[in-house]
């Protein structure tokens, strides 16, 4: 009998799970949250996460929106080419809050990812 | 040593293009990111690490080092950095490029897939395509077009070939314009 699997360190990560944001678990807004982490204060134009996300207008503009009203992106208007655009940066809670989460999953996926043998 | 070096040699190169950045503008930064990968990609010697973000390639050390050299980057003067190869560089980057976000966010992205990547020029082409659809086709296709002769120039067979295959066209429509003069 095998007694060395993960159990112990799996009831650590579901424990570590309670300080995480719930809200942020969406695609989307993880990888928003992933991608503006990655550029700090130089953030992204609203056309070029939609351009590299695919997504559609509704649901990129609802999921900044819901992001920055969590405190985690800030808008700021920028120039560019005589064309005044919105940017978003993560601020320092989003990044915080990313990190925490970052290392969470990567833990869980260590944990949590024993898969059935292919046959 | 190296982190002065590349400074000293992208801010040189600032100063022959006469390129004076405003590090605060985010205009700005767009051309000192694209510039300065497009110019290390033909041999400048700097080796500022660029990865592929939501923006394009970007290199968040050079930014890094902007803001902590902000006065520096916004009074670029020479500093004896350049030997004549990179001098040559730089004045064919300002002779292939204007300093415009779009045309340099879109070649810096070709350029990035081709050279960092590997990938073939139809589908680095294809990938910047979609990652910079917001910049107008005509606008993409003058950006690569000018990549294409600043970083991968035609070899003198592929310029033969070239030549053997577009002659009857080139024929035809020199014929065809001397019948319309006469």
């Amino acid at each position: 009998m095998q007694c060395n699997g993960p159990d112990g360190d799996l009831l650590a990560l579901l424990a570590a799970s309670r300080g995480l944001n719930a809200r942020i678990f969406s695609l989307l807004r993880l990888q928003l949250l992933q991608g503006l982490a990655s550029l700090g204060p130089d953030g992204a134009t609203y056309r070029e996460l939609k351009a590299a996300l695919e997504v559609s207008d509704g649901a990129l503009y609802a999921n900044l929106k819901a992001l920055i009203a969590m405190g985690y992106l800030e808008p700021e208007k920028v120039s560019v080419e005589n064309k005044e655009l919105e940017s978003y940066r993560i601020t320092p809670a989003g990044s915080a809050e990313w990190d925490r989460t970052r290392d969470w999953l990567c833990r869980f996926c260590e944990c949590g990812g024993d898969r059935p043998a292919e046959s | 040593m190296t982190v002065l070096l590349n400074r000293d040699k992208v801010i040189e190169s600032f100063h022959q293009l006469g390129f004076v950045p405003r590090v605060g503008e985010f205009e700005d930064r767009i051309l000192i990111q694209k510039s300065v990968l497009l110019l290390q990609l033909k041999g400048l010697g700097t080796t500022y690490p660029y990865r592929l973000h939501l923006r394009g390639p970007y290199s968040e050390e050079l930014n890094l080092e902007a803001f902590a050299h902000r006065p520096e980057f916004e009074s670029p003067m020479a500093r004896g950095a350049l030997d004549r190869d990179e001098r040559a560089i730089v004045a064919e980057f300002g002779a292939t490029f204007e300093l415009r976000p779009n045309q340099l966010e879109v070649a810096g992205t070709y350029a990035f897939f081709v050279s960092c990547d590997g990938l073939d020029h139809l589908e680095a082409h294809r990938r910047t395509r979609k990652l910079k659809s917001f910049v107008p086709m005509a606008q993409q296709a003058l950006a690569i077009s000018r990549t294409k002769r600043f970083l991968y120039p035609p070899t003198e067979e592929e310029t033969r070939e070239m030549k053997d295959e577009f002659a009857v066209w080139q024929s035809a429509s020199l014929g065809s314009a001397r019948r319309e003069h006469d």
